[in-house]
Order: structure tokens, then C-alpha cells, then sequence
């Protein structure tokens, strides 16, 4: 079956052309995943609608409490962005570890998000800052957590006529930010798990936690139970030994050829655990 | 299958074909004659097919063709020109280095390679392998790539 290809002049021609073809229509940015989903015949669409060129959906824009990411952002340009790698270290580093040097010049982040895969390495960082994320069609826009958007592996709440936009990430001055990615080697693989962190400390004390996993359910995770036992508990030894319970509580990951599920447990526990470990230590250095 | 004419800029040159609409970027150069661009994978992990979009290495079997008409291609028969002798100094130090064996993934090693040496002269040698980490040599290993990195940076930094 013959792909067309049909290059958007801008958004209002974008949103056209969603709106005109349906579910017959995909936004195409990056292309890095779509392309191999063509390939593999996994791909629904007839028309391609090609926004790559949409240099007005490409930004970082620093506002006072928050950072507006725009749905072409190369994940290469957010390591190095300097508002970004300041404000979400944690966010640099997946973007860092995502993929390789080809991949991250190319994909973007909404494409990272729009392909609704739980291994997305850039989603759980922005899950634990209380990212929204915003669709725009010709009815109009809307935003929701980015927790939220995901249905199920490759599914999300986009109706077939609406595009990711761009992102709204609130600041975390002063938290902890924790990411870190467990794959074959360091560069350019598929997750076997992910894990992110982003807690408020007042002194010891958990102040706020947000906690979210990759590739441990259906969806790039919250981890509820995880951050309400560590909301208004003291950090300490006996605190962390007791993560385990509440990380399996909330995680489902499955048996596949990266991993088998009690991999997948061991590893975010061990990331779990190495993260409170770190904040415990970063908050006794700073007093 | 309906063809449309795609035209590329290809190492400063205008080449322009009736091809599909859907074709990728690796198809459309080797059909054009730039046959220096190998598939390899074709899935993104083995890099054998990079060339620069734009002064930036990428993938040309995960890109659209129809998506990059207007941009500058560099492949790696773009990558020595306006050096001596046609051949960028990390092509040169390659050969010395004994860091092509079968050959295959050279073209993008190439490419990356020598990209890495223009913008980033500075580069630890924990730098240049992630920069090479998007491509794979399964012969020579990478011990006489990053070698001849470092030799071509030199060069390149008597040069100027």
C-alpha cells in the first residue's frame, strides 16, 4: 500500500490535514519510529502529514515559574539547552541516554511522546515534574498530565484530528532529580526499565515525591503508592528499605525479550533505593 | 506505484528524480549514484548509513526523502571536499590508523567522524565514543577509530 507524504506549510495547514483524513492521517516529525513502524507494516496511516518543518513548534521558553517545550524540540538540543539542563537535570540526562547521536538529532520530543511506547525514555522525568501536555486541532486546544495521555502501548488520548503541540513543565527549584536507564549497553538501546524521581526535601523530611517508571506497565508509570509513602516521612535508612513494597505495589512489568519481569522489579527497586540514597546524602552535604 | 519528483541537495549539488512518495533518504541517494551511503540495519542502530541533514549526523534509512528536499546533504563522498587531495584529514588518519577492515560501516564512520573533528576539536576520548556510539564496527573495533580522531584533530589544528 502507497504511503503519501504531504508536507504541512504550517499549523493551520497541519491541523487541516489531520482534520480532512482522519484517522487515515498520522502527524510525521522526526519520522526515527515511524519509519520503522511503516516498515514492520504496523502503521494504520495513508497520509503522512509532515510537521518536521514547523520551526515554530521547536522551542525552550523560559517563563518565571515554568518551561514551555515545544512538540519539535530535537532531543538533542535539550541536553544542551542551558534553561533546560539547569531546570531538569534529570530530563537532560534521559534525553542524553535516549538513543543515539543520529536518533537524537532527528526525533523530537513530541514524537517521543506521541509514540505512547512504555520504554520512552524522556516521559518519566516529565512525569515526575508535572509536565502537561498540549493538543491542538481545528476545534481547538486542550492540556492534560502527561500521566494521563497514555492508553496503552502505541495508544493515547489524541483524537485522529489532534497533534501535540508542546509541553508546560513547572520549575522544581530546590528538588532532587533522579533519572536513570537500565539497557544492554550505554548507547542507543531500548530500556529494560527506567526510573525517575523528583523530590521536594525539607531538610530530611520528604516534602513532596513524585515517582514514575518506564517499561513496568503498559504506560510510562506514576508510582502513587511509591510517592505517597515517601510524602512527609523522614528520609532515612528504614524509610528506604521499605521502597521495595511500595515500588511492587504499583509496577506490572512483563516477561519480553529485553528483560523478564523480576529483572525488571530488581532494577527499579535498586534504582529506587540508589536515588533516596543519593537525596539522603545530597541534603547532609548541604547541611 | 505513483511517482513524484523529489529533488535533494547533495553535497552542494541539485539532484532531482521521480521516485515514491514515501521513498527513504538512503534508497533515494544510492539511487541518485551516491552509493557510498550504505544500509546496514535499517533500523537505526548500526549507523553505516549516516550522512549529515543540515551540518548534523543522522540516520538516512529512518528519514523520509520527501521530508529533507531543500536541505543540505552532506555524504560521504561530500565529506572531503576542499581539502587537499579531495580526502577530509580523519579520512586520511583512518587509513594510517589501520581502522577500516570490511568496510561497511566506514562510509558513517566517515561522516561522524569527520563532523566530530570540525565541531568539536576539544573532545575527550569519553567524548568521541559517545559520539561514535550511533555506529557500529564489527571488525576493527573502535580502539583505531578514536585513534584516528585524535590524529585528524591534530591535523586539522596545525592546519588552521
Amino acid at each position: 500500500m502507497a504511503i503519501d507524504i504531504v508536507r504541512a506549510e504550517n499549523l493551520e495547514h497541519a491541523l487541516e490535514l489531520l482534520a480532512r483524513d482522519g484517522a487515515q492521517a498520522r502527524p510525521l516529525a522526526g519520522g526515527t519510529d515511524l519509519m520503522l513502524r511503516l516498515r514492520a507494516g504496523r502503521l494504520a496511516a495513508r497520509t503522512l502529514v509532515s510537521i518536521a518543518d514547523l520551526s515554530d513548534l521547536a522551542y525552550v521558553r523560559e517563563q518565571a515559574d515554568r518551561v514551555e517545550l515545544g512538540a519539535l524540540t530535537r532531543v538533542a538540543d535539550l541536553i544542551t539547552h542551558p534553561v533546560y539542563s539547569r531546570e531538569f537535570p534529570a530530563g537532560a540526562r534521559a534525553a542524553r541516554d535516549f538513543a543515539s547521536p543520529q536518533i537524537r538529532n532527528r526525533g523530537t520530543l513530541g514524537g517521543n511522546v506521541g509514540n505512547a511506547s512504555p520504554a520512552a525514555d524522556n516521559v518519566p522525568p516529565l512525569i515526575t515534574f508535572g509536565a502537561t501536555v498540549t493538543l491542538q486541532s481545528k476545534r481547538g486546544g486542550r492540556s492534560m498530565p502527561i500521566e494521563d495521555f497514555f492508553e496503552g502501548p502505541g495508544r493515547t488520548r489524541a483524537a485522529p484530528d489532534e497533534m501535540i503541540v508542546g509541553f508546560q513543565v513547572p520549575k522544581r527549584p530546590g528538588a532532587f532529580q533522579f533519572f536513570a536507564k537500565f539497557g544492554s549497553r550505554n548507547a542507543n538501546v531500548i530500556s529494560i526499565a527506567s526510573a525517575a524521581l523528583c523530590l521536594r526535601l525539607d531538610g530530611e523530611t520528604v516534602r513532596e515525591a513524585r515517582v514514575a517508571y518506564g517499561c513496568c506497565a503498559p504506560v510510562p508509570l506514576r508510582a502513587r503508592r511509591v510517592e505517597s509513602y515517601l510524602s512527609g516521612q523522614r528520609l532515612d535508612e528504614r524509610l528506604i528499605a521499605g521502597v521495595r513494597e511500595a515500588v511492587l505495589g504499583d509496577i506490572k512489568p512483563i516477561d519480553d525479550v529485553r528483560g523478564s519481569r523480576r529483572y525488571k522489579e530488581l532494577l527499579v527497586i535498586n534504582a529506587t533505593e540508589d536515588a533516596l540514597r543519593g537525596a539522603l546524602e545530597s541534603v547532609r552535604k548541604a547541611a | 506505484m505513483n511517482l513524484e519528483e523529489i529533488t535533494l541537495k547533495i553535497n552542494g549539488a541539485v539532484r532531482s528524480a521521480p521516485m515514491p512518495s514515501a521513498i527513504r533518504l538512503v534508497d533515494a541517494l544510492r539511487r541518485l549514484g551516491y552509493t557510498g551511503t550504505k544500509e546496514g540495519c535499517g533500523e537505526g542502530e548500526c549507523g553505516a548509513c549516516t550522512v549529515l541533514l543540515d551540518g548534523r549526523p543522522v540516520n538516512s534509512c529512518l528519514l523520509f526523502a520527501k521530508q529533507v528536499q531543500g536541505k543540505e546533504i552532506v555524504t560521504v563522498e561530500g565529506v572531503g571536499r576542499g581539502h587537499p587531495d579531495g580526502m577530509h584529514p580523519f579520512q586520511k588518519a583512518l587509513v594510517a590508523a589501520g581502522g577500516v577492515q570490511c568496510g561497511f560501516c566506514t562510509p558513517g564512520v566517515v561522516v561522524t567522524g569527520a563532523h566530530l573533528c570540525d565541531t568539536r576539536p576539544q573532545a575527550s576520548v569519553q567524548e568521541i565514543k559517545e559520539a561514535l556510539a550511533g555506529n557500529l564496527c564489527r571488525c576493527t573495533g573502535y580502539a583505531k577509530i578514536v585513534e584516528a580522531v585524535q590524529v585528524a584533530v591534530a591535523e586539522l589544528g596545525k592546519q588552521s
